[in-house]
């Protein structure tokens, strides 16, 4: 499990506003945050590099709303996120027969 | 205690678009809501993948039918300084005059909308019957009433002259004595008033840990708005810096409230960038761009809250775009604040968050009458529907 739980508190955020993940040419991921102040004019910007099939340390914890943020890119890129119940849920894709389906961007 | 699961959707006369909500009810009191998402997933991010930027903002531009203009704004935030280039002031007022024409559009129609909820059918008559003036004037700025679809890269299609301008301003002088009216209504009818006070309270704590955008967090006494707290484009001029409407009692009706002073803040706007804007000044006409290699982020004010877009270029094609909308963000907001409601406010509650549930889920497989599915190709070369 990949541990961003302490990195992310150390940028003392106050507002989470995304979740977002590219795959990169080699098959891995970049999981990309993004955060920002209620007073201050800026966007901080967080990566971490995420290879096939490991596993993340979910940030609900600190923000509640990375809950649909990250269940999201457990949906459409198939990476887990570690405390966070929505992580491999259905969210927004429709399932078929019954099934849940790869998830459309690592094909 | 016996609790019955009462469901609510995904079609729903009082629904306008598909959402299921599950409530766990003992008699007409809410123990517990769910909700469930999906059924308006269209795929806009993965429809991007490898086109053009060009191509790409058509696309973000049809995201949502009713803050198409803040799409285009985010995503031209974050590929102008990727593509190095910088339009003038007039495009940057021009594009300020369309998104605030869109934020009164949209806080129209749902006032309208949230009238209705309520059964006061006359008065949703009214609010659209003023929306129609603004959806007029977007015809004479845009050419189109709903996607405006006026901006490409580095310029507009087209530049406002003076007849453009005085249409403008004429209706807004037209609206501006009716939604007077209509927001004392807002605020004095004994009807309004009693359905809306104290329902779906939103605390500046709760607001704060759900990370609420827009007008919810604003109605809860947050002063969080991307055109005062990040500037960009025209609001970076001095003169029309926004003064953002703070209230703090976090029910449905101060919302309401909010929304309908946030019009007169945007007529104020755009009286003002008209003001600035120059009638015979040419804007510059659309070139090939290029775009270097990376990743980047912009943020607008849509109507409803922060809109974020992230983008990664390759080769001068979008590798990846990521939508954050505002109502993604405020979507958690649903199950925490209609517990210990009563079932009969469910739609007043779930209005007052002014919802875009298109927007939020922004991918759905698109058939024709044959039942095929619609190729991204297609669906960018503009085959029609037949």
């Amino acid at each position: 499990m990949i541990n961003v739980l302490n990195d992310v508190k150390k940028i003392k955020a106050e507002r989470l506003i995304s979740i977002a993940s590219v795959k990169n040419d080699d098959g891995n991921y970049t999981v990309y945050y993004h955060f920002s102040w209620d007073k201050k004019p800026e966007i901080r910007q967080f990566s971490i590099e995420v290879k096939k099939g490991d596993e993340v340390e979910s940030i609900m914890e600190l923000f509640e709303n990375a809950a649909l943020l990250e269940g999201e890119m457990t949906e459409l890129f198939g990476i887990k996120f570690i405390g966070n119940p929505y992580s491999g849920k259905r969210i927004f894709l429709a399932e078929e027969g019954g099934k849940k389906c790869t998830p459309p961007f690592i094909q | 205690m016996h609790t019955t699961i009462y469901p609510i959707g995904p079609q729903h006369p009082s629904l306008k678009e598909p959402i299921f909500i599950k409530l766990h009810v003992d008699g007409s009191r809410i123990i517990k809501a769910e909700f469930n998402l999906g059924y308006a997933h269209r795929g806009v991010e993965k429809c991007s993948e490898g086109y053009l930027l060009d191509s790409a903002l058509h696309a973000v531009q049809r995201t949502c039918g009713i803050c198409s203009q803040c799409h285009s704004m985010a995503f031209l935030r974050t590929v102008e300084p990727m593509a190095n280039i910088q339009p003038p002031t007039k495009v940057y007022l021009q594009r300020l005059v369309i998104a605030e024409l869109e934020r009164i559009h949209s806080h129209l129609l749902w006032a309208g909308i949230m009238a209705h909820e309520i059964g006061l059918d006359t008065l949703f008559m009214y609010y659209l019957k003023q929306r129609e003036h603004v959806l007029d004037a977007f015809d004479e700025l845009t050419g189109n009433r709903v996607h405006h679809s006026c901006d490409v890269l580095g310029t507009m299609k087209r530049s406002f002259g003076k007849k453009e301008i005085d249409f403008l301003l004429e209706k807004l002088q037209t609206i501006e004595p009716e939604i007077t009216e209509l927001r004392r209504v807002m605020e004095k009818n004994e009807v309004i008033v009693s359905r809306f006070k104290k329902h779906g309270m939103i605390t500046k704590k709760l607001a704060t840990e759900l990370g609420l955008v827009g007008p919810v967090a604003r109605a809860s006494g947050i002063n969080y708005d991307v055109r005062q707290n990040d500037p960009y484009m025209a609001y970076a001029i001095k003169e029309l810096k926004v003064k953002p409407v703070i209230r703090t009692e976090g029910d449905a009706w101060a919302r309401s409230i909010v929304r309908c002073d946030e019009v007169f803040e945007s007529m104020r706007l755009i009286r003002k960038a008209c003001e600035m804007i120059d009638p015979n000044e040419e804007i510059p006409k659309k070139k090939n761009l290029f775009a270097k290699d990376g990743s980047g982020f912009g943020r607008v004010e849509a109507p409803r809250g922060e809109n974020f877009h992230f983008v990664t270029i390759k080769n001068n094609k979008i590798a990846r775009l990521k939508l954050r909308t505002p109502t993604l963000a405020n979507v958690l907001s649903y199950s925490r604040i209609l517990e210990n409601e009563s079932i009969t406010d469910v739609p007043v509650i779930v209005m007052s968050l002014d919802p875009c549930i298109s927007c939020m889920e922004r991918v759905a497989v698109i058939k024709n009458k044959k039942e095929e599915i619609w190729t991204s190709h297609e669906l960018f070369e503009g085959k029609k529907h037949d």
